[in-house]
């Protein structure tokens, strides 16, 4: 047998062993590995005002919050820790005779949000 | 009327100003807000995820949930827990399996076309939830993602078991090869 087969035959199962070896390893890192998110002690969600708000006619409540989290349209924004969100926010202020007072009402939610957009509406009772 | 948008680390604030209109009757206001989240979904393992969303229960429970602007005067009436109204609805993929939820979803309904569902909790008609927690939560799990690790740990095995075979039969050739060589010297 020649030396360039010799060679051949010692090499060749050296070297494709090793190629494969790193393969699989390096599959093997990745299905282990992924980038954990932990939940950061954040506050919690509330809102607040600067003026007694009234109270809805149905229910003892005097703030509405309703969060639609879209996860289907922002799929592969999920992988990040990352939802699409939609507030819709209600709330009642009473009558006022008063003149130009200034009112403040906010809402307050957990971790980061990055506003896209708003809208709003008001009407009387 | 302005919308102002304050962005922290753990929390991020909205509120608007605005001149307090003279009337004599209550007026009821809408406003609708579109925002990205983020961390409100964390990654727990390769497919497994979490959606957790923490509610005050008060301004004076823990610190963690002590509001930042209780000093600001603009602050003066909270609404949290009970005076708070809220609805959580949760639109996700069908492949995406629900594990867990809390409080126990109160409806689960597919899209019409089937490629989407539903989770609704009302949390203002059950205040008694928040007896209990602060979070309202789902764990779920992406199908398509758990697939991958699957394949990516099959592929792993294969790779793995043909190359260590490899390796040790070109050690073998190569421990025969020098045998060879010393017979014949």
């Amino acid at each position: 047998m020649s030396l360039a087969l010799k060679s051949a035959v010692v090499l060749f199962p050296l070297l494709a062993g090793g190629f494969l070896t790193f393969l699989g390893g390096e599959r093997l890192y990745e299905a282990n590995t992924f980038q954990v998110e932990g939940w950061k002690a954040p506050f919690g969600l509330l809102a607040f005002s600067s003026e007694q708000l009234a109270r809805f006619s149905d229910a003892k409540q005097s703030f509405s919050i309703i969060l639609q989290v879209d996860m289907k349209g922002s799929e592969a924004d999920v992988l990040h820790g990352v939802a699409h969100c939609t507030a819709f926010i209600d709330f009642l202020l009473p009558s006022y005779d008063g003149g130009g007072e200034d009112v403040c009402i906010g809402v307050q939610f957990p971790f980061r949000s990055f506003v896209r957009g708003t809208g709003g509406t008001h009407q009387g009772l | 009327m302005s919308v102002v948008e304050e962005n922290g680390l753990v929390n991020s604030i909205f509120y608007m100003e605005f001149t307090r209109p003279r009337t004599t009757e209550a007026r009821k206001y809408n406003l609708a807000l579109y925002f990205e989240w983020e961390g409100i979904v964390s990654r727990e393992a390769y497919s497994m995820f979490s959606f957790a969303l923490p509610v005050a229960l008060g301004v004076d429970s823990s610190a963690e949930f002590r509001h930042p602007y209780m000093q600001n005067p603009n602050a003066r009436y909270m609404y949290y827990a009970e005076t708070l109204g809220l609805r959580v609805e949760l639109n996700m993929p069908t492949h995406f399996e629900i594990k867990q939820t809390y409080p126990q979803v109160e409806v689960m309904r597919a899209d019409t076309g089937g490629d989407a569902r539903n989770l609704i909790w009302e949390i203002s008609a059950e205040p008694q939830y928040f007896k209990a927690t602060q979070l309202v939560s789902a764990d779920f799990e992406d199908t398509s993602l758990s697939e991958t690790r699957s394949r990516l740990m099959f592929d792993s095995g294969l790779y793995m078991g043909l190359g260590v075979a490899l390796i040790f039969n070109g050690v073998h050739e190569a421990v025969r090869v020098l045998a060879e060589r010393r017979g014949k010297t």
